[in-house]
């Protein structure tokens, strides 16, 4: 009876203390745009230097263009998230002209981690 | 007695209870489940533009004299665990958006694969969309 008892309550502490918590890119999406950014004013150089080289730097329809991400995954056990956002940075003359926080997924789980789509994984939205 | 078999039963309710679980989760910056083409989305008059401020950036953009691509994936997932046994559904979708001098030509959306308790391969999707 009292094994029984000493199981039941190591099952209940092993199962409410598996948690974890995982963030991956070069800024926080929660915090949103970056505070030394200024549309108009920052350059280039200082966005390099302060959050260093971006995930993708491309030129869309004739705009330089620089995307960040970042993801976040937790779990505790009962309820986990998931989200993912990318910071994209318009440029022109080298001067950020446009900064916006896009969201490039989402997910929940019960029970459960909010599936394979957790940062450190495989998949993710790039 | 009584007691003892009370505990029986609630382990049995507790491992039920937490050997099961289920989680939904989607990627991508549009929803494309539905296999239709968002209703922005016009040919002859639709420009990148637009669909920059509609959509966001894409995953994949390319261009070639006057005329570009963007591509946009949308992944969708749904997990559920019970005791042992473990359903895993996957599908992928993929925007193909083509301008010409900066103006939608063709949009088009592909069933990039499905998964049923396997994982579909990311790195292969990423290597299509490339």
């Amino acid at each position: 009876m009292r094994n029984i008892k000493i199981i039941t309550a190591l099952c209940i502490i092993l199962m409410l203390s598996s948690c974890s918590i995982s963030t991956f890119g070069k800024f926080q999406a929660a915090e949103g745009i970056p505070l030394f950014i200024q549309v108009g004013k920052t350059t280039r150089t200082e966005v390099l230097d302060t959050l260093g080289e971006p995930l993708v730097h491309r030129i869309v329809a004739g705009r330089e263009t620089l995307i960040y991400n970042h993801e976040r995954g937790d779990y505790f056990f009962l309820y986990g998230t998931y989200e993912g956002n990318e910071l994209v940075l318009r440029l022109k003359n080298q001067i950020v002209v446009e900064a916006r926080i896009e969201k490039t997924g989402s997910g929940w789980g019960f029970f459960a981690p909010a599936t394979s789509n957790n940062p450190g994984t495989r998949r993710s939205a790039r | 007695m009584f007691k003892s078999v009370l505990f029986l039963w609630l382990i049995c309710i507790f491992i039920v209870v937490f050997s099961s679980g289920c989680a939904k989760s989607s990627t991508g910056k549009v929803d494309l489940s539905s296999r239709t083409v968002p209703g922005f989305l016009k040919t002859g008059t639709t420009t990148i533009e637009d669909v920059l401020e509609n959509i966001g950036e894409p995953f994949g953009y390319r261009e070639q004299g006057n005329r570009s691509a963007m591509i946009y994936l949308s992944f969708q997932e749904d997990y559920f665990n019970l005791l042992f046994t473990q359903i895993r559904m996957e599908e992928s979708h993929r925007l193909d958006l083509v301008f010409n001098k900066n103006i939608l030509e063709k949009a088009e959306i592909k069933k990039e694969g499905w998964g049923f308790g396997a994982n579909i391969d990311p790195q292969l999707i990423q290597l299509l969309a490339q």
